[in-house]
């Protein structure tokens, strides 16, 4: 297919689904030969929500997967001819499949931060994001400002919170996708970083941290014990061993886990992301803190890295075994996500990707080790009813190891053989997160998510056996719709 | 909403930077998103005093809040160098509420309008206030 009817396929199937879909004309490289854009995944979605629109569903949907599959992401990346330069920066959308044995219908809606509504009101941005100085902005007030609530989604009491992580969480209506507002949870926390990455512990606690690499003189986390009823347990500041980055941390039956890269908070660059820098020599940390005890705490010194996310930890004898998306260095936030935004279509950007790695820390000798495997693997995540050393981790990555592109493989490791499963898409679809949903008996699963196919310029919901992921999805659901690709997701079960 | 406010401070005759000449000067505070409370102003004419708080201010008053934009005329100053921190004192409370970084959590201001990370000195707020001119500042509330 030549580029020409790519574009007119995708456009006549955009029109016919009348989904305002902004294709910037400079974004769409004049000089481009080839006969796809991957670059439809960071597209900027220009409608404010997205009416229900119903899927082609392929195969049988498990009963077990009756119920909804939220999805965050940056969507409105462009304004008034300003195109934002990182993934991260975009205005956050929540993506809502409702399925049932009638199928799966999507729909759609911007989270109503205090940003968004103003810069919905202005027609332009106004406040500078973490990785772009706008034009003629306004000042940032507070660490809420810049509030995108793009990240991740986590269902609290009824809500669905909207998370981001240098601010405020924002609940959100999980039926109407209604944003009801900041999520405060005390006066004194108001507009605190808050991580997009919260836990839920198995007596209802919801535990979190907020970075703040840039407060006190080496930079601080401060953590968060909320009670089940949103009232707050304990709040606490951690001083940090540098100016780390630090984006989620994990959690054992004692211990918080939080991995501080050697990528730091240096004074200058005109963003947030620009004033981190790769500091190799300065190792990495991993700060743990007992959750009975909070003032207890131990920081051990790791080889440099860099990490995003881990799949979940353990305690085996003295130690604390932590599964992690481990990146050799920081590129993929400093300049691969900077990459994705404008990239030229025939070169898809190259930036280190994260395997999945090992840590053994040991809090009483001081000492800890990493493991790396060859095995590529982000948005990882496990099933989360056995959390032991044979746990298996499931994550997304790429077809070709020895030269990453595009993500389009659902991958499955069993850590302790090594025994890796993959399903690899089909060319020109791009795969996110995989999340586990427990199945109707014993201990199996499915996985769930979304992926775009550019070339039709279709997204759609693929279900995979968490057991036997090459033997294929057991479902795809697609629609006339493309997305942008987002972050994180959540499934709330129909039950 | 407009307040004038005749202020004599002996304090500011013993100024040797400040001409004593009587001026006035008009005050705006723009974008207030919350109609409670008040804002609590102070006027500064020094980096010690600005920086560092180690002069009082030339100027503390109490602007109460009905609108989006207040504003207020000084009277009687001293030409010469000032400049304006303010907060909007929206509960009413008696102090600028902050979160547990100490970052404040009610609106604040400078004049200038600068400050980034932080308030900006005084060398970026200043502004002058001269004899025989219409002196006006605006702040926007953040």
């Amino acid at each position: 297919m030549k580029r020409r009817e790519f574009l007119g396929a995708g456009l006549a199937s955009l029109a016919a689904s009348q989904i305002p879909v902004c294709l910037a004309s400079e974004w769409v490289d004049s000089t481009y030969s080839g006969a796809r854009d991957w670059r439809l995944g960071w597209q900027s979605v220009a409608t404010r929500s997205y009416d229900p629109l119903r899927l082609e569903v392929t195969g049988k949907i498990p009963e077990a997967l009756y119920g909804v599959l939220f999805r965050n992401g940056p969507a409105k990346t462009e304004r008034a001819d300003v195109r934002y330069r990182h993934w991260f920066d975009g205005d956050g959308m929540i993506q809502r499949f409702a399925i049932s044995a009638d199928g799966i219908s999507h729909t759609g809606r911007f989270v109503d931060t205090e940003k968004f509504v103003e810069e919905e009101a202005a027609g332009r941005f106004l406040y500078s994001a973490a990785g772009t100085v706008v034009p003629n902005g306004k000042g940032s007030r507070n660490n809420d400002s810049g509030n995108v609530a793009n990240t991740a989604l986590l269902p609290w009491n009824g809500e669905l919170l909207a998370l981001w992580e240098g601010g405020s969480a924002y609940g959100v209506d999980p039926t109407t996708l209604a944003t009801h507002g900041r999520k405060d949870w005390r006066s004194d926390l108001t507009h605190m970083p808050f991580s997009a990455h919260p836990l839920v512990d198995r007596d209802g606690t919801l535990w979190n941290f907020g970075s703040a690499p840039y407060a006190g003189s080496n930079g601080a986390i401060f953590v968060y014990e909320i009670a089940p009823d949103s009232t707050v347990r304990n709040a606490k500041a951690v001083p940090t061993p540098a100016r780390s980055y630090a984006h989620s941390f994990l959690m054992t039956e004692q211990w918080l886990v939080i991995y501080l890269g050697a990528h730091l908070f240096e004074a200058g660059g005109d963003t947030f992301v620009d004033a981190f820098q790769w500091k190799p020599e300065n190792g990495s940390h991993v700060l743990l803190i007992n959750k009975n005890d909070l003032s207890q705490q131990h920081t051990i010194e790791v080889p440099p890295g860099f990490v995003f996310h881990g799949a979940h930890a353990f305690e085996q004898g003295d130690e604390i075994v932590a599964r992690v998306s481990l990146y050799d260095d920081a590129g993929v936030m400093d300049s691969g996500m900077i990459a994705l935004m404008d990239a030229d279509a025939a070169s898809y950007p190259e930036f280190s990707r994260a395997h999945l790695a090992t840590l053994r820390i040991n809090p009483k000798s001081g000492k800890a080790s990493v493991e790396k495997t060859d095995t590529p693997m982000e948005f990882p995540g496990i099933d989360s009813r056995f959390v032991n050393a044979s746990t298996p981790v499931f994550g997304v990555g790429h077809r070709d190891v020895s030269t990453p592109t595009i993500s389009d493989a659902i991958i499955r490791v069993d850590p302790e053989s090594g025994k890796e499963q993959r399903f690899v898409f089909p060319d020109h679809h791009m795969v996110e997160e995989p999340l586990f949903v427990a199945g109707e008996r014993g201990n199996s699963g499915w996985l769930i998510g979304t992926y775009l196919n550019y070339e039709t310029a279709r997204s759609g919901v693929y279900i995979l056996d968490a057991q036997n992921l090459a033997d294929g999805p057991v479902a795809t659901a697609e629609m006339a719709r493309s997305l942008p690709l987002g972050f994180h997701g959540c499934f709330v079960g129909a039950a | 909403m407009n307040q004038t406010r005749s202020i004599l401070l002996a304090t500011v005759a013993t100024l040797s930077c400040n001409a004593v000449v009587a001026a006035e000067l008009q005050v705006e505070v723009t974008d207030i998103s919350t109609l409670t409370g008040a804002i609590m102003l102070a006027m500064y004419d020094s980096a010690e005093g600005f920086d560092d708080g180690a002069e009082p201010p030339v100027e503390a008053i109490r602007i109460e809040v009905d609108a989006a934009t207040v504003s207020v005329v000084l009277q009687d100053l001293a030409e010469g160098e000032y400049a304006i921190k303010l907060y909007h004192d929206a509960n009413d409370n008696g102090e600028m509420d902050q979160n547990m970084m100490g970052l404040p959590i009610e609106g604040y201001g400078f004049s200038g309008n600068g400050g980034r990370f932080g308030p900006p000195a005084f060398e970026e707020a200043v502004f002058e206030v001269r004899e025989d001119t219409d002196n006006k500042v605006s702040i926007e509330l953040r």
